[in-house]
């Protein structure tokens, strides 16, 4: 008795890749309908499906995954919409690309970021480029330069491009302008192979941008800023690392014009005076996530108090930022999310009462001095559904304050505990919200589904002891 | 009560209750399609199916007749114009129930009567049946070799020697994994 094919569908798919390939040699029946099972596979990332006995990096030449990339396109190609190689600096030679090329003809999102290309791939975009929406060459290299340099060739016939990024891109750039002007989002961060006015032009052509990285700010002059501050659609900011003085030549000013901001990330930034940030938080409007680091010309934060909608903020580096400051952001309670990081004029009284005022869910304090086990025991203490809270390397964080997080009103809903560089904490500590959870966790079983994430708890660089893993491996993940 | 008739000469026939026997989709329809006339009287005959085989889907329907029927979610034609990844159709995750464990026949002696369940649960359209037991399959042959599977499904390999070798290291690649 034999299984019918509408039987033995439902079985294949429920296999693995590749042991669905293994099975193609059982008899001709099956290796037909088995290639017919692939049309489910959307997205391919090839790095899944290297074997790497080495433990060393993949990028070594002994490596060849021709015959794999070829065996997955030639299968699954036609349906795949999104290709990568996982990041991980895969050496990716020219047959590689020539097949990708070849079969997977509905592609629409190519990642090479990260990878060493060993190929041209000119007529492969020109194949596939048209069809692309997404597109990374994120830190790509190229073994030989002038392949690289073709590139930015291809960029007008990229209709269809919606997200490109480029970061630290180290090819010429010159037809950067060409791009589509359906353009939403480019990571253009620390890229070279721009000057200032090709970069000009790439921006006025470009109204649709809605999110811009550019932090290391690749290159620009008087008017880059200028420009960037008239974009009416951008949504999301990153910028940083400008390390020149001369305010003239470089005003940040201009920022403060783009309304529609709702997200700014500005780190390591000497343009960034008092005076500019004082005018970006009063005009700002719609800005409900702010990020602050390093900027050593911000001699005061109460700016901050006129972000009214202010979701999220984040500052770090600064002996400027204190508890006054905190004072004033608290006073319109809009707070979910708030970090810190070496800012060591923030003490627990300020962050009590943050806790207080605003709706906290997600804290984190990190080598911040001043701070002690009061600001958990308020915490813990709020009813505030916290998911995250991280307390690293804070010398006077000790077991009494992580162990007051038990007394949680919602325990089950924190998901990150980060504890890590506190010698003072150990066992005592995790063992107590071991407890609770326990319990909070029999409370709720009725409502729990069974997919509920565990909580994680980071203990690197703490007194707790290796054997703790296993006791509460059930509830918790301790990360060492 | 409905009743179900075997394709043995001569039929069995099973007496079930309505609600049951309509887990099948395809005897649903046919239900459907006949309203009006006396269906408790006329017994419906399975051309497909031998009375062992029934009686596991009886025994099945009659378990399940008060499950709550699954969700039918709309499945999108895959054509070309279509570039949206909404219809990302993974296949969900099939659980087998305590209870299906216990039905299913999976001794190795039996495994001829688990194909045939398959492909009756394929023709009646009772597709969480179906589900399961794909599922059971897939767990079994997974990770064996292909002789194991070959052998477990019946199967002959009908490649020439020469096809066989050129199958083979066209997918060596995934061999290791």
């Amino acid at each position: 008795d034999k299984v019918d094919s509408d039987s033995l569908i439902l079985v294949f798919r429920s296999l693995s890749f590749k042991e669905r390939v293994r099975l193609e040699l059982v008899c001709k029946r099956w290796c037909a309908i088995l290639r017919s099972t692939f049309a489910n596979v959307k997205a391919l990332n090839v790095a899944d499906f290297l074997v790497n006995s080495s433990q060393n990096y993949y990028q070594q030449d002994s490596l060849s995954f021709v015959p794999t990339v070829i065996g997955l396109v030639s299968r699954c190609g036609p349906y795949v919409r999104s290709i990568g190689f996982g990041s991980r600096w895969l050496k990716v030679s020219q047959p590689i690309v020539d097949n990708i090329s070849h079969y997977c003809t509905r592609l629409s999102s190519l990642d090479l970021g990260c990878v060493i290309l060993n190929a041209d791939i000119s007529e492969a975009l020109t194949a596939i480029g048209p069809n692309l929406v997404d597109f990374s060459l994120e830190e790509t290299s190229w073994i030989d330069q002038e392949a690289g340099d073709k590139v930015h060739r291809q960029f007008i016939n990229m209709k269809k491009l919606v997200r490109i990024n480029l970061r630290r891109a180290m090819f010429d750039l010159t037809r950067l302008p060409d791009l589509p002007a359906n353009l939403e989002y480019i990571n253009i961060s620390g890229a070279r192979g721009l000057s200032a006015a090709t970069f000009n032009q790439f921006l006025m052509f470009h109204p649709n941008l809605t999110e811009l990285h550019v932090s290391p700010f690749p290159c620009g002059d008087a008017t880059t800023l200028d420009i960037i501050g008239n974009m009416p659609k951008l949504r999301l900011l990153e910028i940083g690392y400008i390390q020149r003085f001369e305010e003239d030549s470089f005003d940040l000013h201009a920022l403060s014009a783009i309304s529609s901001l709702q997200t700014l990330h500005i780190q390591n930034c000497l343009p960034l005076t008092t005076s500019c940030f004082r005018l970006m938080c009063a005009t700002l409007l719609n800005l409900t996530s702010l990020t602050v680091i390093s900027c050593q010309r911000v001699l005061n934060y109460s700016p901050l108090g006129e972000c009214q909608q202010l979701e999220r903020l984040n500052v770090g580096q600064t002996i400027q930022f204190c508890d006054d400051d905190l004072t004033s952001i608290a006073a319109n309670r809009t707070l979910s999310s708030f970090t810190i990081t070496k800012c060591i004029n923030v003490t627990t009284d300020g962050l009590v009462h943050l806790i207080r005022n605003c709706p906290i869910n997600e804290l984190v304090v990190n080598n911040c001095e001043d701070v002690s086990d009061a600001a958990l025991v308020a915490l813990a203490t709020s009813r505030l559904p916290v998911h995250t809270v991280a307390m690293q390397g804070c010398m006077y964080i000790s077991n009494k304050g992580a162990a007051a997080l038990a007394n949680l009103e919602w325990l089950t809903a924190l998901k990150e505990l980060d504890l890590s560089h506190n010698r003072a904490i150990d066992d005592q500590a995790v063992l107590a919200i071991y407890a609770a959870l326990r319990d909070a966790v029999a409370r709720e079983s009725s409502t729990r589904t069974a997919d509920e994430q565990k909580m994680t708890i980071y203990v690197h660089r703490t007194g707790v002891s290796p054997q703790l893993e296993g006791v509460v491996r059930d509830l918790i993940t301790l990360s060492y | 009560m409905i009743q179900l008739c075997s394709n043995d000469d001569p039929p069995v026939s099973f007496t079930v209750p309505r609600k049951a026997v309509e887990l099948s989709k395809t005897i649903k329809t046919m239900l459907e399609d006949l309203e009006g006339f006396d269906m408790e009287q006329t017994p419906i005959p399975l051309p497909n199916v031998d009375a062992p085989t029934l009686e596991l889907i009886v025994k099945w329907v009659e378990q399940h007749q008060d499950d709550p029927p699954p969700v039918e979610k709309p499945r999108v034609e895959d054509d070309d114009s279509d570039d949206s990844d909404a219809d990302d159709d993974q296949e969900p995750e099939v659980v087998i129930p305590e209870w299906d464990k216990k039905f299913l026949p999976t001794d190795d002696e039996q495994k001829n009567q688990l194909f045939k369940l398959l492909n009756a649960a394929n023709y009646l359209e009772i597709k969480p049946l179906l589900d399961i037991g794909c599922k059971y399959v897939a767990d079994k042959i997974s990770g064996q070799t292909v002789e194991w599977v070959r052998d477990y499904l019946n199967m002959e390999n009908d490649y020439t020697p020469e096809e066989e070798a050129k199958l083979k290291e066209e997918i060596a690649w995934a061999e290791g994994l």
